[in-house]
């Protein structure tokens, strides 16, 4: 899988009562292998809705999604739950740990949903790269919000998705934190096609494209230079 | 499909922070499987003891019985059969008369109805019967001695040496027998036994025709030979009018008996089961609520509905699992801690030694009902759970990914938990018809409980604003709130508040009902066996004495040959009493057919007209039940064989029968005729208005008549009272447990919905309440929803009590509104009190704890 995504005519309604609320309008878009692509856009303007729709976590009214030539919007619920858990990472701007499991357990679930030993072994080591070695066996609630984000980096990592879809990563983590969790991000998912949701220009400004959004359109691409390291691997602590 | 294991791994972290939640799922359904293993132990060892004990108490392997002497006819072919393979046999005698004591003794009755027991030699061939002095059986056929029952001898004031009449015959007691379970001497019946040798027996002069008494044979057999023979010989018996009872079948009425009291017994467990289930299923309703997050995320990162169904379903099969063994291994050792009480039951009822044992069955059966009823009762949590959207951890459930549609979830989650009921219910009962109304019995109490909890909600929504307390208003819109477990805990303590209170309804019914001594319309003194040539006599003599509700009656014993010309077809009947149902009993019973001009005032015409005076033709009047359970219909002929001899009689009329105004009724009534001229006795009764007058009239009416049988219907009410008395024991124990499932219920619901009421709480302190103000909040809600929950149980329980109660037993209900009150106030006290102590750390947690907590 290379990650390639295309988004035809994409549209989405929501109904409230007799009234129809058209979130998403007819976009129209391809993301090539590795992109690094942000979405940005003022409140309401559907971002998170076309990230949602990206992932296959919603369907659309109109218009497909298709990833690497599988038209995922036209998948049934299994086909589509196996997809994603197999091609696709989502980082979410509320972590989205599972406060029962310990950070380890939260990292290799992905990995065992898949049934994939191989990919769940890899958790320790993930959450080293994250500097998280020492609290492998904490709880999500004795985290701080910078460490959550990066268990959940680490989780939506370890199935070396080909699309890694991030909703605010850093909206609930302060400056320095925020920074370190991005350059992790963008670090991790080096291999990976990654859409990011986001408020911030500063961060935005790093994607190799920057989709603006309004009213349920893309209304302006600004395209510039990656932000992301030539060479992750390497920059990766030890 | 994720693996077992991960599947495992994941329902296991899933109860890292909901202990306390689990432990109430666990302890609710715990307590239900409890309650039917421990009454399926019981009665499983009840069974294997009678059937074990079965020869001893039979004292042979074979009877023969009948109302009519056994040395003619049909039965006497029978007994030829039996005595040319080699058996060996003894004669047995049955019937009720009056015990006088010939000497007087102050303080002492002079007469006690008792059940005579003649018996000839041999008998018994297995076990023995022990006395007090010992070794006093063997004696009983040298001279007219008896042996008596101990409370006989207590009654009359009997001690060995001591002269008593019985008929004409004057005997000598010999002492009492021991009613050690297990013999042939413990034989459960509703006048104590006085056992006398059968040589006597024509000296008594009891045995005049037309008085009620059942003539046996007594049959000693190679191992397994009498349920072949008795199979084989089933038709010429039921021909002669001869019934026959194998070892197997001993103690048939006691086991009749226990049969309904264990089936009602295991319906009432059931309850406490199903209501333990509906409690677990609604905190694991309100537990996976809160896990929809997790369920989500789940979905988010690949698992698919059937991934997140089986991880939740594993979770809940552990529950189910670990509860249901828990409350089997309790169930099957409690009757164990509660042996004294058991025997204490035993004693007066069963004639069997009561061997509690350790059932396998009854463990493996009380852990797989309370795995099955769970699991019904969980399965519509668990689809909502696997159908969550996975597009609800963005924030945002839309119209998302397709549920796995709801709506047939929904239908199909009712459908298991309706089919579970109704499996469980059959399994139990072995009675599809039992099984089938207590299904619907179930539905309907549910069903209104659930609509009186609507309409509480609905109230509460309308009042709790008006409400002038903040803490007040806050408690009544808790029961309005999302997530709220207003209907379930309603439901709940309701339903626990049904079943007891139902049981306290019926109970008082019952004995009011029984009450004879303060009942000044029912008769309380009945003569039985008077024959025509005493009937004037007795008649006077009674006069003389009361004549208020005076009666006599004829009775004439009478099978149902025939209907419409055709034999009633016995082909189909169980051999088996004790498995016969109701109509075929009615097909096969004597009966005491009367005949008389007019209707009596307990009695109402449901169809039909009832004769006039002396019709040309015989006529005859039934029942309405007995003609519906025959399929007779107004027109039938209907051919009685009285004693050998046939009577036909067209049936005219249909009567609804009073059975509890006590008169001399009968569900066969003939008009005057033909009928006149038949074998019979007469029955008399009559209000005597203290009980020093009916005890001189009964010393009065046996000294001039030996052969009359004198019921003090107060005395032998006093009887059933005490039986009825120690049943209620145990089924107000069995009451009481599924109140605590309530209370248990209502502790798990809290427990679950504690998060959401902490989110609230930490709101409500962060802007200025205080610890005093939130505890107030939280024990106005849990006050109101044990309020509500009783309230509802309460007047369900009346409603099932006055609409049952009229039908099981012809008498309007009594509802003993003290002890409801202090039920309720009890159950209200106990459940808040549970609800404040479950929910305690919602109040009593600062506000930075419970954030770091959610």
């Amino acid at each position: 899988m290379s990650g390639r995504i295309e988004v035809r005519s994409l549209g989405r309604d929501y109904r409230d009562g007799k009234q129809s609320l058209t979130v998403l309008d007819g976009v129209e878009l391809v993301i090539e292998p590795r992109q690094f692509v942000a979405i940005t856009g003022p409140s309401g303007s559907g971002k998170s809705t076309l990230l949602g729709l990206m992932a296959g976590l919603d369907r659309p009214t109109r218009g497909e999604v298709v990833i690497d030539g599988t038209v995922i919007t036209a998948l049934g619920e299994d086909a589509l739950s196996a997809f994603r858990g197999r091609n696709i990472g989502f980082v979410f701007q509320t972590f989205q740990l599972i406060p029962t499991l310990t950070a380890l357990e939260n990292v290799r679930v992905p990995a065992e949903i898949l049934g994939d030993a191989a990919l769940a072994a890899r958790a320790p080591e993930l959450l080293a790269r994250m500097g998280l070695a020492d609290r492998a066996r904490h709880y999500p609630s004795q985290l701080s919000g910078g460490e959550m984000q990066r268990v959940a980096l680490a989780r939506a990592s370890i199935t070396r998705p080909s699309v890694l879809l991030a909703d605010e990563p850093t909206g609930n983590l302060d400056a320095a934190s925020g920074a370190r969790v991005l350059d992790l991000l963008l670090e991790t998912c080096a291999e990976s096609t990654l859409v990011l949701v986001t408020h911030n220009a500063e961060l935005a400004a790093r994607a190799e494209r920057e989709l603006c959004m309004r009213h349920g359109r893309i209304e302006r691409v600004i395209e510039r230079r990656s932000g992301r390291p030539e060479r992750a691997a390497e920059r990766l602590p030890a | 499909m994720i693996s077992l294991r991960v599947a495992l791994h994941l329902a296991r972290a899933e109860t890292r922070r909901a202990r306390g939640t689990l432990a109430f799922c666990l302890l609710s359904i715990a307590l239900g499987v409890m309650a039917i293993t421990a009454i399926r132990t019981l009665t499983h060892s009840l069974r294997d003891d009678i059937e074990s004990q079965g020869q001893t108490l039979l004292g042979a392997d074979l009877l023969l019985e009948s109302p009519q002497p056994l040395e003619q006819g049909g039965a006497r072919e029978l007994i030829d059969h039996l005595s040319s393979g080699g058996a060996r046999s003894a004669a047995s005698v049955r019937f009720y008369s009056m015990l006088a004591r010939a000497t007087e003794r102050a303080g002492t009755h002079a007469t006690q109805l008792v059940r005579v027991r003649a018996v000839g030699d041999g008998f018994p061939f297995y076990g023995s019967i022990q006395s007090r002095p010992p070794d006093q059986w063997a004696r009983l056929a040298e001279r007219a001695y008896v042996l008596l029952d101990p409370s006989v001898a207590r009654g009359l004031g009997l001690e060995p040496g001591d002269r008593v009449k019985l008929g004409q015959l004057e005997a000598v007691v010999l002492g009492e027998f021991v009613k050690a379970p297990g013999s042939a001497a413990a034989e459960f019946s509703m006048a104590p036994y006085v056992f006398v040798h059968e040589r006597w027996l024509g000296a008594t002069g009891l045995l005049a025709t037309g008085s009620r008494i059942q003539y046996e044979r007594v049959f000693a057999l190679p191992p397994g030979r009498a349920e072949a023979w008795k199979e084989g010989h089933w038709n010429e018996a039921q021909s002669a009018h001869v019934s026959v009872r194998t070892s197997g079948e001993a103690a048939a009425n006691v086991r009749r008996f226990l049969t309904r009291l264990s089936r009602f017994m295991t319906l009432v467990g059931l309850v406490t089961l199903f209501l333990g289930a509906l409690g677990i299923g609604s905190a694991l309703h309100a537990f996976m609520r809160s896990k929809l997050d997790h369920a989500a995320i789940l979905r988010c990162l690949g698992a698919t509905s059937r991934d997140v169904f089986a991880v939740y379903a594993l979770l809940a099969l552990g529950i189910a699992g670990l509860g249901s063994a828990l409350g089997a291994s309790v169930g099957a050792f409690l009757p164990f801690a509660l042996a004294g009480f058991s025997s204490s039951l035993g004693a007066e009822l069963l004639p069997a030694e009561l061997t509690l044992r350790p059932s396998a069955p009854a463990l493996l059966h009380g852990a797989f009902a309370g795995i099955v009823a769970t699991f019904a009762f969980t399965l519509l949590p668990l689809f909502r759970t696997a159908s969550v959207s996975p597009l609800r951890v963005l924030g945002r459930t839309g119209t998302a990914l397709p549920p796995a549609g709801s709506r047939r979830a929904l239908g199909l989650g009712l459908v298991v938990a309706i089919a579970a009921v109704f499996g469980l219910s059959l399994i139990e009962t072995e009675s599809a018809r039992v099984a089938l109304l207590f299904t619907a019995a179930i539905a309907l109490a549910l069903g209104v409980l659930l609509v009186l909890a609507w309409g509480s909600r609905a109230l509460a929504r309308r009042l709790g604003p008006r409400l002038p307390s903040f803490q007040l208003r806050q408690g009544v819109a808790n029961l309005e709130r999302p997530g709220n477990q207003t209907s379930a805990v309603i439901v709940a303590v309701g339903l626990g508040f049904v079943l007891l209170g139902t049981l306290l309804i019926v109970q008082r019914s019952l004995e009011r009902l029984l009450a004879i001594e303060q009942r000044a319309e029912l008769p309380n003194l009945f003569v039985i066996d008077i024959q025509p040539d005493q009937a004037a006599d007795v008649e006077a003599r009674l006069r003389a004495v009361s004549t208020d509700l005076l009666s006599l009656s004829p009775m004439i014993s009478a099978r149902i040959a025939a209907v419409n010309g055709r034999s009633v077809d016995q082909s189909g009947v169980a051999r088996d009493d004790v498995q016969r149902s109701w109509e075929d009993r009615m097909r096969t019973r004597e009966y005491f057919v009367s005949y008389r001009e007019e209707l009596l005032s307990s009695e109402a015409l449901t169809g039909g007209q009832f004769w006039s005076g002396r019709p040309e033709r015989q006529e005859a009047s039934l029942d309405t039940g007995l003609a519906q359970a025959l399929g007779i219909e107004l027109g039938d002929t209907l051919a009685l064989d009285i004693g050998g001899l046939p009577l036909e009689a067209r049936v005219t009329s249909f009567r609804d029968i009073h059975w509890q105004a006590l008169r001399p009724n009968s569900m066969i009534l003939l008009s005057p005729g033909e009928i006149e001229a038949a074998p019979k006795m007469f029955v008399a009764s009559l209000r005597v208005p203290t009980a020093p007058e009916r005890e001189e009239l009964q010393a009065q009416l046996v000294a001039r008549h030996p052969n009359l049988s004198v019921v003090d219907a107060a005395e032998a009410a006093q009887t059933v009272l005490a039986i009825v008395s120690r049943i209620s024991r145990v089924l107000t124990a069995l009451g009481t447990l599924a109140l605590l499932v309530g209370a248990v219920i209502l502790g798990g619901a809290v427990a679950a919905g504690r998060f959401a009421r902490q989110k609230e709480a930490m709101l409500f302190k962060v802007l200025g309440a205080s610890r005093a103000d939130l505890r107030w909040m939280l024990g106005a809600e849990y006050a109101l929803l044990a309020l509500l929950g009783t309230l509802a149980g309460w007047l369900l329980a009346e409603v099932i009590g006055r609409v049952a109660v009229p039908r099981l037993f012809d008498a309007a209900a009594d509802v003993p509104y003290l002890v409801l009150t202090v039920l309720a106030l009890s159950a209200l006290l106990l459940n808040t009190l549970v609800g404040v102590f479950v929910g305690r750390r919602v109040s009593d947690l600062p506000p930075l704890a419970i954030q770091r907590e959610e």
